[in-house]
C-alpha cells in the first residue's frame, strides 16, 4: 500500500537484513503460526477426540501458519514494517537467489509464477497419469478404493485449474510482459505483486497434503451436499484454493490498474497491444468472480466445521452449486482469453501480414467476458426446469459469436499471408485446431437434449481438456518459444521445438478425441472401475495419455536447455514490432533506459510502414536535465 | 514528480496518486463482492425473516461504525491542512470504535446465543456467517488504522504526502459501508 519512493531516496534505503534464506525464515514462522493458531483454537473449542488437532484448529493453524509463511518470506520487511512507518530494506537485484525470495521486478515475479505453475503442471499432471494407469482396467488396481481415485482426481483438478490454468498465462506472462508491452519500468503495485506469488506455493502445499487430514471425493468443484460427508481434507482444499485465488486477485488487480494507468505516452486504446488486452479483460473477469468463489468456498468451509446447515442437505445444497458456477463458468473464460490474445499478438508477427480486423479481435475478447456470467447454468441442466434451461442454452450459443471473433481476425491474418512455420505458429494453428474441436463439441452440451444425455459422461472431460489444454497449454506452449529469446537472450532447436509441438498435438489427440468416445459409449466420470466392454479404448486412451505425459515432458526439458544452454540469438529474432521487442534481451532491471514513445499500430505491415515506436532522447525525456 | 490533491508520487508516465486511488478502488470494488455474495446468500438460506437478534444493538453498532468512519475520513483532511496532532487524535478515536463495534458484535453474538434459540436456525446461521465475515474486515481495518497512526507518528504526513493515511482511511469507509448493507439486509428489510 505504501507508495513507492522517489529515485534519490532508493540510495539511502538500509541494507537488506537476511540473516538466512527467507525461505526457510517462512517455514518457521509459519509452522509456529500454525502451533499458536491451532493450540488457541484447540483451548477455544476442547475436542474429546483429539486434544491437538481439532477441525477448528486444523484451519485457525492454518490461517496461522498462512501468516506466518508471507511475513517470514518477506512481508514484515517489506510491506508490514514500512506500512508502520519503518524503513525498507533494499531488495536482491541480481544473482539466483532473486528468485528465490521477495522480489519487487514484475519479470522476477513473472518468473517465479511461471516457476511454480510449471512445477505443478508437472505434479498434476503425473497425477493425470496415475489416474489414466488405473483406468487402463475396468476394475480397480492402483486406486484399491473409489475415494482414492476421487482424490486424486480432485487434486489433479484444482492444481490444475487454480495453479496452472489460471496462474502461468496471467500471474506468469501477464506480470513479465505487461508492463514492457505497455511500455512502463514496474507494475502500480509491486509491493503487493511481490507478496501475492508465494500464496502459490502455500496453495499448492495446502491441496497436495490435503489428503492427510482425510480423503474428499468432489473434485475441483467441491460439490454439496457431497462434500458434507466427506473427511476434513476437504477443509484444506477450501484453504489451499483460498490461497491461489488470492495470488490471482492480487495479479488481476495490479496488472488491471497497470494497464489502466502506466501506458507510455501514445499507447492509446487502439494500440494496446492484444496480449494485453487479454490480461485486461481476464482481469476483470477475476476482480469480480474470485472474490464470489472466495467467499462461497469460506462458506462451505464454515459449514463444515460448525454447526451449520448452509448447504447441506438440511441447507440448500443447490445454492452452493449455483454460488459456485457463477463463477465457475467464467473460470473457463478466465483461463481462454489469453489462449485468444496469444493468437494474435503471434500469428501477424510469422505472417509479416497487418492483423486482420484489429477492433474485432478486441471486442471479440470484451464481449467473452461481458456473456461469460451469463451462461454457468448450462452446468446444471440436469437440474433445472426446461423454461429456465432456456436462456442460458441461448448465450452459451451466442458465447461463440465472440470467441469467433477471434478465430476471424486469425483466419483474415494468416490468408494470403507469408506465414513462417516456425514452433509458436504451429503451436498456435494447433491451440486454434483444438480449441474448435472444444467449442463445438461445447454447442452440443449447450442443448439441452444432448446435454441431458452427455452430463457427467467422458464427453464432458474430453469437451474441456480440447478447451483448457487444447486452448490454453498449447498457447501457452506458443508463448514460451514466442518469447523465449526475449526470456533468456537464447533460443530453442526448431528440429526439437516442432517435434515437440507435433507430439504433444498428435498425442493430445490421440486422448482425448477417444474421451469423446468413451463418453459416447456410456463411460461415466468419477469412477475408478467402470463396465467390462469399454476397457480396449480406455487401454489404448490411457498408452495416447502416457505418450502426451512424455511430450509434454520434452517440451519442457527443451524449453530449460534453450534457455541455459541455447544458441544466443538476436535481440529481435522475429522482427516483432511491439514494445518488449525494443529493449535488450534479457530485459534490464528498469526495463528501458528511455521510455518509448507509440506513434503507430504494433500489427500493420507493407511496404513503407514507418516504423510505430519512438525513442525520445534523454533531455525530451527528462525536462531540466 | 507529479503533484496532485492528496498527495504526489513519482510519476513515471505521469502517474499520480489519483491513480493509486482508483487502482486501490478496484480492490475495493472485489471486496464489495464478498458483501454482495454474504447478502445473496442470506435470502438464499433463509428468505427474507429477521432473526431474533437485538434491534437496539445493531443501531448502536451502525452509530459507533458512523462516527469511527467520520473520524478516519477527517483524520484524512486534517493531513491535507497539515495538522499533525489532529491526525493522531483522530485515528486513535477511530481506532478505538471500530474496537467497540468489534466487542459490541460478540456480545451481541452472546445474547442471542444465550437466549435459547437453535444455533442453526436459518436467520441466526446467516447472521453468524455475515456479521463473522464483517468481523475479519474489521481486525484488518483495525490493523490498517493502527498502521497508519504508526506511520504518522514516526514519519509522519504532509499535504502532498499521505496516500498510506487515505487507502487506511478508504479501507474503513468499505467496512462501516459493509457494516450498513449488512445492518440494512439483517435488520431492517
Amino acid at each position: 500500500m505504501a507508495q513507492p519512493l522517489p529515485k534519490g531516496q532508493m540510495a539511502s534505503m538500509p541494507k537488506r537484513i537476511a540473516p538466512w534464506p527467507p525461505v526457510l525464515r517462512a517455514f518457521l514462522w509459519a509452522g509456529i503460526g500454525f502451533v499458536v493458531l491451532a493450540a488457541i483454537a484447540a483451548w477455544l473449542d476442547p475436542s474429546p477426540n483429539s486434544p491437538y488437532l481439532t477441525a477448528v484448529g486444523s484451519v485457525a493453524g492454518w490461517f496461522g501458519a498462512l501468516i506466518g509463511w508471507l511475513l517470514g518470506i518477506g512481508g514484515y520487511d517489506y510491506i508490514v514494517r514500512p506500512m508502520m512507518g519503518y524503513p525498507t530494506p533494499r531488495v536482491r537485484t541480481s544473482g539466483w537467489r532473486r528468485y528465490y525470495e521477495y522480489a519487487l521486478d514484475h519479470k522476477v515475479i513473472g518468473l517465479q509464477y511461471l516457476g511454480a505453475s510449471t512445477g505443478t503442471f508437472l505434479v498434476a499432471g503425473l497425477i493425470a497419469m496415475a489416474m489414466r494407469f488405473q483406468l487402463m482396467n475396468y476394475q480397480p488396481t492402483l486406486f484399491h478404493y473409489p475415494e482414492d481415485y476421487l482424490n486424486a482426481v480432485g487434486i489433479h483438478g484444482t492444481l490444475m485449474m487454480f495453479t496452472v490454468a489460471t496462474v502461468a498465462m496471467v500471474g506468469g506472462l501477464g506480470n513479465y510482459f505487461v508492463p514492457l508491452m505497455i511500455g512502463t519500468r514496474e507494475t502500480m503495485f509491486p509491493k503487493a505483486s511481490g507478496i501475492s506469488v508465494w500464496l502459490v506455493p502455500i496453495g499448492v502445499l495446502t491441496i497436495s497434503m490435503s489428503p492427510l487430514l482425510g480423503q474428499w471425493s468432489t473434485g475441483w468443484r467441491g460439490y454439496e451436499p457431497l462434500a458434507a460427508s466427506d473427511g476434513s481434507g476437504l477443509l484444506y482444499y477450501y484453504l489451499g484454493v483460498f490461497a491461489l485465488t488470492t495470488s490471482s486477485l492480487i495479479v488481476a488487480i495490479n496488472l488491471t490498474a497497470t494497464i489502466l494507468f502506466k501506458r507510455t505516452k501514445g499507447m492509446t486504446w487502439n494500440r494496446l497491444p492484444l496480449f494485453a488486452w487479454g490480461i485486461l479483460t481476464v482481469s476483470l473477469l477475476n476482480i469480480i468472480w474470485l472474490p464470489e468463489i472466495q467467499a462461497t468456498f469460506i462458506l462451505g468451509m464454515l459449514d463444515k466445521v460448525m454447526p451449520l446447515n448452509l448447504f447441506n442437505v438440511f441447507g440448500q445444497p443447490l445454492g452452493y452449486e449455483y454460488l459456485f458456477w457463477l463463477f465457475g463458468h467464467p473460470e473457463v473464460y478466465i483461463v481462454v482469453i489469453p489462449a485468444l490474445a496469444i493468437w494474435n499478438e503471434i500469428l501477424p508477427v510469422m505472417g509479416r501480414k497487418s492483423l486482420f480486423a484489429r477492433p474485432i479481435a478486441v471486442l471479440g475478447l470484451v464481449f467473452v467476458m461481458l456473456l461469460s456470467g451469463m451462461v454457468w447454468a448450462h452446468h446444471m441442466f440436469t437440474m433445472m426446469r426446461f423454461s429456465e434451461m432456456l436462456p442460458f442454452s441461448f448465450f452459451t450459443e451466442m458465447i461463440s459469436i465472440p470467441t469467433g471473433f477471434a478465430y476471424l481476425a486469425a483466419i483474415g491474418t494468416l490468408w494470403n499471408s507469408r506465414l513462417r512455420i516456425t514452433t509458436p505458429t504451429l503451436l498456435v494453428l494447433m491451440s486454434m485446431f483444438n480449441f474448435l474441436i472444444g467449442g463445438l463439441t461445447g454447442l452440443f452440451l449447450a442443448d439441452v437434449p444432448a446435454n441431458l444425455q452427455l452430463h457427467n459422461t467422458f464427453f464432458v472431460v474430453g469437451h474441456f481438456h480440447y478447451t483448457i489444454i487444447g486452448g490454453m497449454v498449447f498457447s501457452w506452449m506458443a508463448a514460451m518459444y514466442y518469447w523465449l529469446p526475449k526470456f533468456s537472450g537464447r533460443t530453442y532447436s526448431e528440429f526439437w521445438g516442432k517435434l515437440g509441438a507435433i507430439w504433444v498435438f498428435i498425442a493430445f489427440n490421440a486422448t482425448f478425441l477417444n474421451f469423446f468416445i468413451l463418453g459416447l459409449h456410456g463411460m461415466n466420470r468419477w469412477v475408478s472401475a467402470y463396465p467390462k466392454y469399454l476397457q480396449p479404448e480406455n487401454f489404448w486412451t490411457s498408452i495416447a495419455a502416457f505418450f502426451l505425459g512424455a511430450g509434454f515432458g520434452i517440451n519442457i526439458i527443451h524449453i530449460v536447455w534453450a534457455w541455459i544452454k541455447g544458441p544466443k540469438v538476436k535481440e529481435n529474432p522475429w522482427d516483432a514490432k511491439t514494445l518488449e521487442w525494443q529493449t535488450s534481451s534479457p530485459p534490464p532491471a528498469k526495463n528501458f533506459d528511455v521510455l518509448p514513445e507509440v506513434v503507430g499500430s504494433f500489427y500493420t505491415y507493407g511496404d513503407n510502414v514507418p516504423d510505430p515506436v519512438v525513442i525520445p532522447s534523454v533531455q525530451e525525456q527528462t525536462p531540466g536535465l | 514528480m507529479v503533484s496532485v490533491k492528496g498527495g504526489s508520487v513519482n510519476g513515471e508516465n505521469g502517474v499520480g496518486v489519483k491513480h493509486y486511488r482508483a487502482g486501490f478502488s478496484l480492490f475495493l470494488i472485489s471486496q464489495a463482492v464478498v458483501f454482495m455474495v454474504l447478502i445473496a446468500v442470506r435470502y438464499l438460506i433463509a428468505g427474507s425473516k429477521v432473526g431474533p437478534y437485538s434491534q437496539s444493538l445493531g443501531v448502536v453498532i451502525t452509530v459507533v461504525m458512523l462516527i469511527s468512519a467520520w473520524l478516519a475520513y477527517s483524520a484524512r483532511k486534517a493531513a491535507e491542512h497539515n495538522n499533525g496532532q489532529a491526525i493522531q487524535t483522530r485515528l486513535t478515536g477511530a481506532f478505538w470504535l471500530g474496537v467497540l463495534a468489534f466487542a459490541l458484535v460478540l456480545i451481541m453474538w452472546t445474547v442471542v446465543k444465550n437466549a435459547g434459540y437453535s444455533v442453526t436456525m436459518p436467520s441466526l446461521e446467516v447472521f453468524w456467517v455475515g456479521t463473522g465475515f464483517w468481523l475479519v474486515y474489521v481486525l484488518l481495518g483495525l490493523f490498517l488504522l493502527f498502521a497508519a497512526r504508526s506511520r504518522g507518528r514516526l514519519v509522519g504526513y504532509t499535504p502532498n504526502q499521505h496516500w498510506d493515511l487515505e487507502a487506511s482511511s478508504h479501507f474503513w469507509n468499505l467496512v462501516t459501508v459493509g457494516w450498513i448493507a449488512l445492518w440494512i439486509v439483517f435488520f431492517i428489510l
